[in-house]
């Protein structure tokens, strides 16, 4: 669906689009959101399998193997796990679209209900702020530097592309913990781990975001940067930048107007993929930073079989994942008129 | 009627996970506080601090966490920070000793009938719940009962008690009828067990629970942090601190440990000795190190071969060297064990001399049961984080006696699994320190559900146990006790090795710290956390 070299948002715009009365752009975000919804539904069986297939379960996993059958049979009641497949799946469908998401499993298990649609707005309100800040530094940055190295080639461009090989060569827990050892075992400038207290917003002690918010740049943004200067710098060798070069225009408008524009598709779809990977997958940046994010409560629980809560976030990522790449064909769409034509 | 004597015998709780995590079950500070107990200091790598307590500061202390699964309710407890939380919000009805004896906490007195078979208890009459209602027999009653239920983990600790004929005898006054004669009723509601702490009549929700403990809930998130405020009209001694927080978002000790050297925690347990190694180096924290409450152990299935012949198990128990899997493994952060369960608990053998390593006689035995060249797979599952590592130990020195150790890992999840195999004929698990009895109960006697060396088929020794559990002559008990642990010594099917030590770092601003030689008690889920305060 996301393809960095930005054909799939041609092949979308020409794709449906049939005899239509209203706005192009109306019309491909109309088709778009048809199919997003169908496929969010479609990763919701697959969501829902792949959970019904995980190896054990709750009850087992928390209290034990050896659980009493007991205990095992009330919770099971509980979840309503003795029900059919295809009923459960069509309840859980109708209880996640209306609101009712349910109890946590494991904390059903424990004898001490949560109610999931608060365990996901817990975590993913702190996700959320930490991949907002991060997004909303990179994207600037990436374009700033991208399109520096694009446009100047000599040290400047062999600075930027030998820092975002070394960045990008380096995982998330690495480079968390070097700068740990750098801002606080070395220099005690800022705090090792980013707690953040149950009903306070994690930007009540900005302090707390900066060190795994530099890990996130740092590991991110060397591929954005490195995908919007190959952009630019693609730009900038065709034909139509060379006869503007050649009419003499000044070449700090042919970069930044001319050639950033034109390559920023490319970027756009890098940016939003980034975007994705930030709601759900940033779970090493928040385990090296005990950041209590959505990534991190997805992993406790799949380690929990919490099998609701599982269901939960990935559901919510889904649909996030699909939003996001909507908003990034649409972008798309609105930054190259040549596109918009074909619609 | 559904119980039977053999369903006294079918006590098993889940500790496991809790225990798995690395330091084991829990002091009560605060009731040994309140009966004089001085909590002694042990091993502790770091000074026990003394000055006078200053009151005021919120104490701030954190430990692995467990997600979702965490919970204020004692009959769903199974995790360690559950096990820290617990004891500060509810009271036991005895607690531990620091010389292992048990002594009394909100019950005042327990006394038996002539056999042994009915107990009366009687509780202190001093205790309030957090809202303001005294506590009574009936509050014992209802937690007993909840206990007994299903779905409770405190369950297994109700089999030998007939629930349904519990009754009051006066306020706080209540009759403990028992199915089999017992000696030490009350072993299992030790301030040690989390599971059979005392909560008030009626409370079923345990969203903002109601106890008597030396603090009062304020909040609570599971897997992220909880804060209790003192509890003013606490019956024992009050805690110093105004606030107890209790982190547990952390998800490796890494980050538990970074969190105690930069100052967001007070302290923290629950460390690996590599982790606790690079605590000690960085220097601004002190670090304790005290006997833990697991003993890990091998186990040999009598009833399968090589193991059916005793001197092949004999044989098996001279070749380890649990000094060297204490040494390499624990990095020397623990303690030898001598082949039985519970060192240091009531009624331990403790003149059984310790077993060292044999290699001529363990040979010879093997030759004589004709396993000169034995071949053995030995299965094991990290649920402690050394398992593996003892077990590939145990098989190089297993090499000088000509037996072939094959190592089989698998995940910890099917450790006690018994769809996988469980109990497998050669293998590896852990017992959290509870009571000889609740061990023998869980793993050694008939119908025990955890049978991990068939000592069930033992008949003689089952009629020995039963006979030494209800001896109430003090003079004959230990007597009995012993000739039932010399059995196990000479031919059972357990190899315990070793318990590794609780290790756990603190701010030199936390003042106060006692450590409890048996159950650990140290910053953390062993922290008299009501002795504490901060400078």
């Amino acid at each position: 669906m996301t393809d960095l070299t930005g054909t799939t948002a041609i092949e979308f715009a020409v794709e449906p689009a049939p005899r239509r009365r209203m706005h192009p752009v109306a019309g491909f975000l109309g088709w778009r959101l048809l199919g997003g919804a169908l496929t969010w539904l479609f990763a919701s069986v697959l969501i829902f399998v792949a959970t019904e297939l995980l190896p054990g379960n709750v009850i087992t996993v928390v209290l034990g193997r050896n659980a009493r059958p007991e205990a095992v049979a009330a919770l099971r009641h509980q979840l309503g796990l003795n029900q059919a497949v295809v009923p459960r799946y069509l309840e859980w469908l109708k209880g996640f679209v209306t609101g009712n998401w349910g109890f946590s499993s494991a904390s059903l298990a424990t004898g001490n209900p949560e109610n999931v649609r608060h365990i996901v707005a817990t975590y993913g309100a702190n996700t959320l702020t930490l991949a907002a800040i991060a997004m909303l530094i990179l994207i600037p940055l990436s374009l700033f530097l991208g399109t520096l190295a694009a446009g100047r080639r000599g040290w400047t461009d062999h600075t930027i592309v030998l820092g975002s090989l070394i960045a990008i060569s380096l995982p998330e827990f690495v480079v968390g913990t070097l700068l740990i050892v750098v801002f606080f075992t070395l220099l005690d400038l800022l705090p090792p781990v980013s707690l953040v207290p149950p009903g306070t917003s994690a930007l009540s002690n900005p302090r707390i975001l900066v060190l795994p918010v530099l890990t996130l740049l740092l590991t991110n943004m060397a591929w954005s940067t490195r995908l919007v200067r190959s952009g630019t710098r693609a730009e900038l060798s065709s034909d139509y930048v060379r006869f503007a070069d050649l009419l003499g225009f000044p070449r700090r408008r042919l970069v930044w107007r001319l050639a950033l524009r034109n390559g920023l598709p490319v970027s756009v779809q890098a940016f939003a993929l980034i975007a994705q990977y930030m709601l759900g997958g940033i779970v090493l940046t928040e385990a090296v930073f005990t950041y209590p994010g959505l990534g991190t409560a997805l992993v406790n629980a799949v380690i929990e079989r919490d099998i609701p809560v599982v269901q939960a976030i990935a559901m919510v990522l889904a649909a996030l994942y699909i939003v996001i790449n909507i908003l990034a064909d649409l972008i798309v769409l609105l930054l190259v008129p040549r596109l918009r034509t074909a619609l | 009627m559904t119980n039977s004597q053999s369903d006294k015998f079918t006590r098993r709780n889940a500790l496991m996970r809790g225990a798995g995590l690395g330091a084991g079950v829990l002091a009560l500070p605060s009731v040994l506080e309140a009966c004089g107990g001085s909590g002694a200091s042990s091993s502790s790598t770091g000074s026990t601090a003394a000055g006078t307590p200053k009151n005021g500061g919120n104490l701030a202390l954190g430990l692995v966490g467990a997600g979702n699964a965490e919970t204020l309710s004692p009959l769903g407890a199974t995790y360690l920070p559950d096990y820290t939380r617990i004891p500060a919000l509810f009271d036991p009805l005895v607690a531990l000793a620091d010389d292992g004896s048990v002594i009394p906490a909100l019950a005042e007195s327990w006394t038996p009938n002539k056999d042994g078979t009915v107990w009366e208890i009687k509780l202190r009459k001093d205790v309030t719940f957090h809202d303001g209602s005294p506590l009574t027999a009936d509050d014992v009653i209802w937690t007993v009962q909840q206990m007994s239920l299903p779905t409770s983990v405190g369950a297994p600790f109700t089999t030998n008690i007939r629930v349904k004929e519990l009754k009051k005898a006066g306020a706080h006054t209540v009759i403990w009828p028992l199915y089999l004669a017992d000696a030490r009723p009350l072993d299992d509601f030790v301030g040690a067990n989390p599971n059979c702490y005392i909560f008030k009549n009626g409370l079923k929700n345990f969203s903002k629970p109601i106890g008597t403990g030396p603090w009062k809930f304020e909040s609570f998130t599971p897997g992220q942090r909880s804060v209790f405020a003192r509890n003013e009209n606490y019956w024992g001694a009050k805690p110093h601190p105004d606030k107890f927080t209790l982190v547990t978002s952390f998800q490796d000790e890494t980050s538990l440990g970074n969190a105690v050297l930069g100052g967001q925690l007070h302290g923290a347990s629950g460390f690996s000795a590599t982790e606790f190694r690079s605590l000690k180096a960085a220097g601004n924290v002190t670090t304790y190190s005290v006997p833990g409450s697991q003993d890990l152990t091998f186990y040999m299935r009598a009833d399968r071969p090589p193991f059916t012949d005793v001197r092949v198990r004999q044989a098996m128990r001279l070749i380890i060297d649990r000094q060297q899997i204490v040494d390499v493994v624990m990095d020397g952060q623990g303690i030898v064990l001598n082949d039985l369960y519970g060192k240091g608990l009531p009624l331990y053998a403790k003149d059984i001399p310790q077993r060292t390593p044999d290699i001529e006689q363990a040979k010879s035995l093997l030759k004589a049961a004709g396993q000169e060249n034995l071949q053995v797979t030995l299965t094991v599952g990290d649920i402690w984080g050394g398992m593996t590592a003892a077990a590939q130990l145990y098989a190089q020195q297993a090499q000088a006696a000509g037996v072939t150790i094959n190592v089989k890992k698998i995940l910890p999840s099917d450790v006690f699994n018994t769809a996988t195999g469980y109990p497998y004929t050669f293998s590896e698990t852990d017992w959290p320190l509870s009571s000889l009895a609740y061990q023998y109960g869980e793993a050694l006697t008939e119908n025990a559900p955890f049978n991990e060396t068939a000592q069930a088929s033992n008949k003689a020794w089952q009629k020995m146990y039963v006979a030494a559990q209800g001896t109430l002559d003090p003079s004959l008990e230990q007597e009995r006790w012993n000739a039932v642990q010399k059995s196990l010594w000479d031919s059972g099917g357990y190899i315990f090795y070793g318990r590794p030590n609780t290790l756990a770092a603190a701010s030199p601003h936390v003042k106060g710290v006692k450590t409890n030689t048996f159950l650990g008690g140290v910053i953390g889920p062993q922290t008299p956390v009501n002795g504490l305060w901060l400078d």
